[in-house]
């Protein structure tokens, strides 16, 4: 078991460029999530770290070793598909020792590994089913146990829960991280579901346009996007248009249609830059009457209210007429189309972003 | 749920395609009971039914069973060994020519087996004045014949088979561990068993049955079981053809039903055997 460092990757086809410079480290026993919109290149890059692809220049190593230009068969990998991938001419207990069976084990210890894995994935009652006759539940597991029979450098997952229904998929995302803590594993996990990905990973890498846009844990890349784009694919969030006006200590100023609003921020900006301002919705509260001592408040119309049970959903049509979609406890009032309301914000929820 | 009409319609539709597809394999295996007088007509419901003519088969009629049984066989495993590479090969690879060389591998389909045996005798006759050696009425000659027709069928089924194909079963192995050659006899050549089995069953009919081509490839001594029973039908008939006809009529089916028990007649059915044409 080791880490994977990918050093400066970049895959083209042509004149497209799939992956772009990509750098990464990731940690021993981690699980980390490429994450991202399809074509972003998450699934090139784990089939660069695979080896079924070659990257145009850069390099891979596995712990201290350079598997750059190696083949998949030499590179000491689990892999788990999307469709699982089973082969459907083995049963369940074949299924998980072909790859036993490859690195030639005793065929007494074949029998006790295979044992450990069905227990692992709790499926001993299976062993002798073929794929054809298992759930996709169960096949997923199945596939899993065959990825990780000869311990992996790196388990890879391409979206493994994909054809899973909402429910089942919910019970495998910890299954799947259960597994991969018992065992240790390092594993790299694609997905373009950010609900997911935020369930699972240490670290979420958040990929767009064959670059990274950002690396950080689910909770640092939630409440500290750095841009827009992640800000929007991490989540729901409000965006609004604002100009810097000035900046007293941590407390930036800004003007947003010609009303101050303060944002907790580090970095110093200079006065005039425009930037984005984002707000998640669960951090705006909505009144109908104005509050004493107002701070970052806005005055709307209620535009849009749905009860999704254990949230109020409303969006607001601003005095600008941009909309800000705010979301409450249901208990707190029913607040019906077109009655006049505030919105308002602390500046410790304010991210500024600048791109 | 089906309405009553709708139960009758299919009873009947049903019952007219059995009829129509069976009547003359009954027809066939009745009139070989009959154990009256001879009679150059056939005697359909046979008179005084009886198994006379099952031992008066001429010997000729078995060793050309023998004959027709082997080359079919041999025939299907040399197809076999042409048209598993050659599909692999063309449907995963992408140069230029893959389609004229998929062609020229379907063509044999698309002439007529009497043009196809008197090109082979023309090409014996060719190689014999050139180099003394007589392929006609020889089994290399009939078999290269036969390998010929029984080609495209595997070919065909191979190549239906493999374009559905999840390439990353392939994938799955290699990560596993396991190499080129481990992959294909591991993984590969399993999963497209059915289309092999499927494509070699056609194959091997294709061969057994053929008369057009093969009667260009016998000699004296040395002819094939549909070729002895042609010839039997033209010279004189007696029912000792229907005895043999029939023999040959339940061997085919006990083949079928051993085919059906190894590998399940449904497999076969999916793998797509239609689209070797």
């Amino acid at each position: 078991m080791s880490g994977v460092r990918l050093d400066k990757i970049v895959k083209s086809y042509g004149s497209t460029v799939a992956v772009n410079d990509v750098s990464l480290d990731i940690r021993e026993g981690e699980f980390l999530t490429l994450l991202g919109p399809s074509g972003c290149g998450k699934t090139t890059t784990l089939r660069l770290i695979s080896g079924f692809i070659q990257p145009t220049s850069g390099a891979i190593h596995f712990g201290n070793k350079d598997v750059t230009g190696i083949a998949p068969q030499h590179r000491q990998i689990g892999m788990v598909f999307q469709d699982y991938a089973l082969f459907p001419h083995l049963t369940v207990s074949e299924n998980i020792s072909f790859g036993l069976v490859e690195r030639r084990y005793e065929k007494v210890a074949i029998k006790k590994r295979v044992g450990e894995l069905l227990a692992l994935i709790k499926l001993e009652e299976a062993a002798d089913r073929y794929p054809s006759e298992i759930s996709g539940g169960q096949a997923q597991r199945v596939a899993v146990a065959r990825a990780v029979a000869h311990p992996p450098s790196v388990l890879l997952m391409d979206e493994p829960l994909g054809a899973l229904d909402l429910k089942l998929r919910e019970t495998m995302q910890a299954e799947l991280r259960r597994i991969q803590q018992e065992l240790g594993i390092t594993a790299v996990y694609v997905t373009h579901d950010q609900s997911e990905a935020m369930n699972m990973s240490d670290r979420i890498v958040v990929m767009n346009e064959g670059i990274i846009e950002q690396i950080g844990s689910p909770r640092g890349i939630y409440s500290n996007p750095q841009s827009v784009f992640v800000a929007n694919f991490i989540g729901q969030v409000n965006v609004l248009n604002c100009k810097v006006t000035g900046i007293k200590e941590n407390i930036t100023n800004l003007d947003y249609n010609g009303q101050n609003i303060r944002a907790q921020h580090e970095r110093s900006l200079r006065q005039g830059t425009n930037i984005f301002l984002a707000i998640r919705p669960e951090d705006i509260k909505i009144t109908e009457k104005a509050i004493r001592n107002p701070q970052n408040t806005l005055k709307g119309v209620v535009s849009e209210a749905l009860f999704s049970g254990n949230v109020m959903k409303i969006s607001v049509e601003l005095e600008s007429g941009d909309y800000i979609k705010v979301e409450c406890q249901p208990k707190a009032n029913s607040f019906e189309l077109g009655s006049p309301v505030q919105v308002n914000w602390l500046p410790e929820d304010c991210n500024i972003l600048l791109n | 749920m089906q309405t009553w009409t709708e139960k009758v319609i299919l009873f009947v539709w049903c019952g007219f395609s059995y009829v129509f597809l069976l009547s003359p394999m009954v027809v066939v295996m009745g009139a070989s009971l009959h154990g009256g007088e001879f009679s150059a007509a056939i005697k359909f419901p046979p008179d005084e039914p009886s198994f006379q003519w099952y031992s008066k088969i001429p010997t000729e009629q078995f060793e050309a069973l023998a004959l027709s049984l082997l080359v079919a066989a041999v025939a299907t495993f040399i197809a076999a060994l042409i048209a598993i590479p050659a599909a692999l090969g063309l449907v995963r690879s992408n140069f230029k020519l893959k389609f004229a060389i998929t062609s020229v591998f379907r063509a044999p389909l698309q002439i007529p087996a009497i043009v196809s045996g008197i090109a082979f005798l023309q090409l014996y006759y060719l190689i014999f004045d050139t180099s003394g050696l007589m392929l006609a009425g020889t089994i290399p000659g009939m078999l290269l014949g036969h390998v010929f027709i029984a080609t495209p069928f595997l070919f065909g089924t191979i190549v239906a088979v493999l374009q559905r194909f999840d390439h990353r079963l392939e994938e799955a192995s290699y990560s596993l561990g396991a190499g080129r050659w481990r992959t294909l006899y591991r993984v590969t050549l399993p999963t497209i068993m059915p289309g092999i089995y499927s494509g070699g069953l056609y194959a091997f009919m294709v061969s057994f049955a053929d008369v057009p081509m093969s009667i260009f490839l016998t000699a004296p001594g040395f002819v094939t079981y549909p070729v002895e029973l042609f010839y039997a039908m033209e010279n004189d008939f007696d029912p000792s053809i229907l005895a043999s006809s029939s023999i040959v009529i339940v061997f085919c089916l006990a083949m079928l039903l051993v085919v059906q028990k190894v590998v399940g007649l449904e497999t076969l059915l999916r793998s797509g055997g239609g689209s070797a044409r």
